[in-house]
């Protein structure tokens, strides 16, 4: 049975947010069916045999893995005003990190990041 | 001068002797990239001011006396999915055609920390999605060997620059076989590290439980040098392990030094006894110098040491072999019978599983994918669509015009095996198949020291082929995905060359973390070739 429908394609278009023409929905369904065919043969297998799923090894990373990053907690920060003016004791450094970053925007207004509204 | 004819080390020496210049050697590969601007297409960007000025820089460094890196004056591509600060990171893809990266990856870190110089982001698949280095929306890469054929991919443009003699070492990326294969197709030595080996951070991820970086280099030597200084334990990357490569814990290399003290050499066995003592009671990660110099000595020594392979456990996979070439199928043929010369004990395995290797990981690394490439939507960086009547349309505009077809495809399929109604058919399913493999892997490491293993079935094929039919362009990862999937290191290096002179490469498979082994083997192999 070909799973692969036009309204596949369509929901699936929608989720991955592309836009296709006619000539690549047809050529895009074509390969959607015959790949998800071809992924079918994962049915042959017996899943019964696997009790969980390992995303990485665990019996090596069970010991090792570690969160890296801080406490989710608010934290006031001194330096910083909350009236966006950037007080005079901010580290130098993250103001040019930001400025770097903010180069690559493609748009921005007094130091905001510019998008259309939506609908 | 031509660099290939030099090993890294030997170039090295030279430099800091000050038989060549840094200056001079940077003019001479820049002179030869220019000789060979439109034969390859195997940059995207090239940073020669900024190459030469740090040439110039190094050069007063040296005459000064002033201490320098182990990579002094090495150049180096860096391909184009690798974020090099202040230098254009593309991904071979429209949607990062502008894009500036802020900051250095971890790994770019290491060789800038040795003064290695970069010379240039290389060509590569779009996101690094392709076998071919066709889907690059800067155009294919073309093989070094034969310019009617692919580079390879998806780090065609990393292995070509590598091979022209532009640069000693590149450093790719490998989700599926993307540093192996074009390595395997220009004739060289490339390395996937064990998954955490290398930080990934500033690696543009593709499928985050995959993605590795890793050397291309003319030899096995030069490839596992720069591995050791990439092999860092990184904060910033949370899959970053705290294991020093080749860091002499379990005395391994006692056997190949007490070989080496049959000749008469007891100076030798002193000092390396005594370092060994040393490292056995010191665990610190840092203080690794020492050890790595004896491992260097010892691989760039290998051939004067005689050293056997006497008692190595290697298996071949037959389900590997039948759909092999001729010409393919005669180099695994005479690979074996070189390692059982050498004293190895080669033996056949099966392993039935290998057949939903490639169903596995192209459900799970298309899932990932799409997650991932769902932050290019035009708001923070990269391209952004001219026409739109609001966001939603914008998102849509500009993701339907950055990205190309391959891209587009395995969002959609990723998409596909995440959604509601189909996740536990097929995104479950192919978890709990990876957990299967990484099992059958776990079991033949109890036995076997390595594994032999074909790189692809044919050479190189011809420009335009394998695009016509994406699924058979799936299948022929056969050989290179079931490694990404259980996160072994591989090693694939050259083993001659086909009846129409393309170069054929095979690759030793690894458990986990035990690089120094199959370096080891390979480096004995390509002295005996």
């Amino acid at each position: 049975m070909n799973k692969i429908t036009d309204e596949v394609i369509d929901r699936i278009s929608e989720m991955s947010c592309i836009e296709l023409t006619s000539d690549e929905r047809i050529k895009i369904k074509a390969d959607l069916s015959e790949m998800v065919n071809y992924i079918d043969q994962l049915n042959e297998l017996d899943m019964n045999l696997v009790n969980d799923c390992c995303s990485e090894r665990e019996d090596i990373n069970r010991k090792k893995a570690c969160n890296v990053f801080r406490l989710d907690e608010n934290k006031e920060n001194e330096d910083i005003d909350y009236n966006n003016e950037v007080n005079s004791n901010m580290d130098n450094k993250k103001i040019e990190h930001n400025n770097e970053i903010m180069e690559c925007v493609p748009s921005i207004e007094n130091g905001y990041i510019v998008v259309p509204k939506t609908t | 001068m031509n660099i290939k004819d030099m090993t890294i080390i030997e170039l090295v020496k030279k430099i800091k002797n000050r038989e060549y210049r840094v200056y001079d050697i940077i003019s001479e590969v820049f002179n030869t990239i220019e000789a060979n601007e439109s034969k390859y297409n195997q940059y995207i960007s090239l940073y020669k001011k900024e190459a030469m000025e740090k040439a110039r820089l190094l050069d007063k460094k040296i005459e000064n006396n002033e201490k320098v890196g182990r990579l002094v004056g090495i150049p180096i591509s860096i391909k184009d999915n690798i974020c090099v600060k202040g230098m254009k990171c593309t991904c071979g893809s429209r949607i990062l055609e502008n894009f500036v990266a802020p900051y250095n990856a971890d790994a770019v870190d290491a060789l800038l920390q040795e003064d290695a110089i970069i010379i240039g982001k290389t060509n590569m698949d779009e996101f690094g999605m392709g076998s071919t280095t066709e889907t690059s929306a800067y155009g294919e890469t073309r093989n070094f060997y034969d310019t009617d054929r692919v580079a390879g991919g998806s780090s065609g443009g990393s292995a070509v620059s590598v091979a022209a003699g532009e640069c000693m070492v590149s450093l790719g990326t490998d989700t599926g076989g993307s540093i192996r294969q074009p390595a395997a197709y220009n004739g060289l030595v490339g390395i996937k590290p064990t998954y955490g080996a290398v930080s990934r951070y500033g690696l543009v991820a593709y499928a985050s439980s995959f993605d590795v970086i890793g050397p291309i280099a003319n030899n096995v030597i030069d490839a596992a040098y720069v591995l050791e200084i990439i092999n860092r334990h990184d904060k910033k990357d949370s899959t970053s392990r705290e294991v020093k490569l080749f860091k002499d814990s379990n005395n391994q290399y006692n056997q190949y030094n007490n070989s080496s003290n049959n000749s008469n050499n007891s100076s030798n066995n002193s000092s390396n006894n005594s370092n060994n003592n040393n490292n056995n009671n010191n665990n610190n990660n840092n203080n690794n110098n020492g050890n790595n110099e004896i491992w260097l000595e010892h691989i760039e020594n290998i051939s004067d040491n005689n050293i056997s392979l006497k008692g190595k456990k290697i298996a071949i996979i037959d389900t590997y072999i039948e759909p092999l070439s001729d010409d393919v199928k005669r180099k695994m043929d005479m690979m074996c019978n070189k390692l059982t010369e050498l004293g190895a004990i080669v033996e056949n395995i099966s392993m039935d599983i290998i057949k939903y290797v490639v169903p596995t990981y192209y459900t799970l690394a298309c899932a990932e994918a799409s997650s991932n490439l769902s932050r290019y939507d035009g708001v923070k960086y990269g391209h952004r669509a001219s026409k739109y009547r609001d966001l939603n349309e914008m998102y849509k505009q500009t993701r339907t015009e950055g990205f190309g077809t391959e891209v587009k495809r395995r969002i959609m399929l990723g998409n596909y095996v995440l959604s509601k109604g189909y996740y536990e058919e097929y995104y479950l399913k192919a978890l709990k198949s990876k957990t299967a493999i990484v099992n059958k892997f776990k079991n033949v490491f109890e036995t076997y020291d390595a594994i032999l293993s074909p790189v692809t079935a044919n050479v190189a094929p011809k420009v335009g082929e394998s695009l016509e039919k994406p699924l058979r362009m799936y299948i022929s990862d056969v050989y290179t995905t079931a490694v990404n999937i259980a996160g072994l290191p591989a090693i694939a290096f050259p083993v001659g060359k086909s009846k129409e002179g393309m170069p054929i490469g095979l690759q030793l498979i690894g458990n986990h973390f035990c690089e120094k082994e199959i370096i080891d083997i390979a480096c004995i192999c390509e002295q005996n070739m």
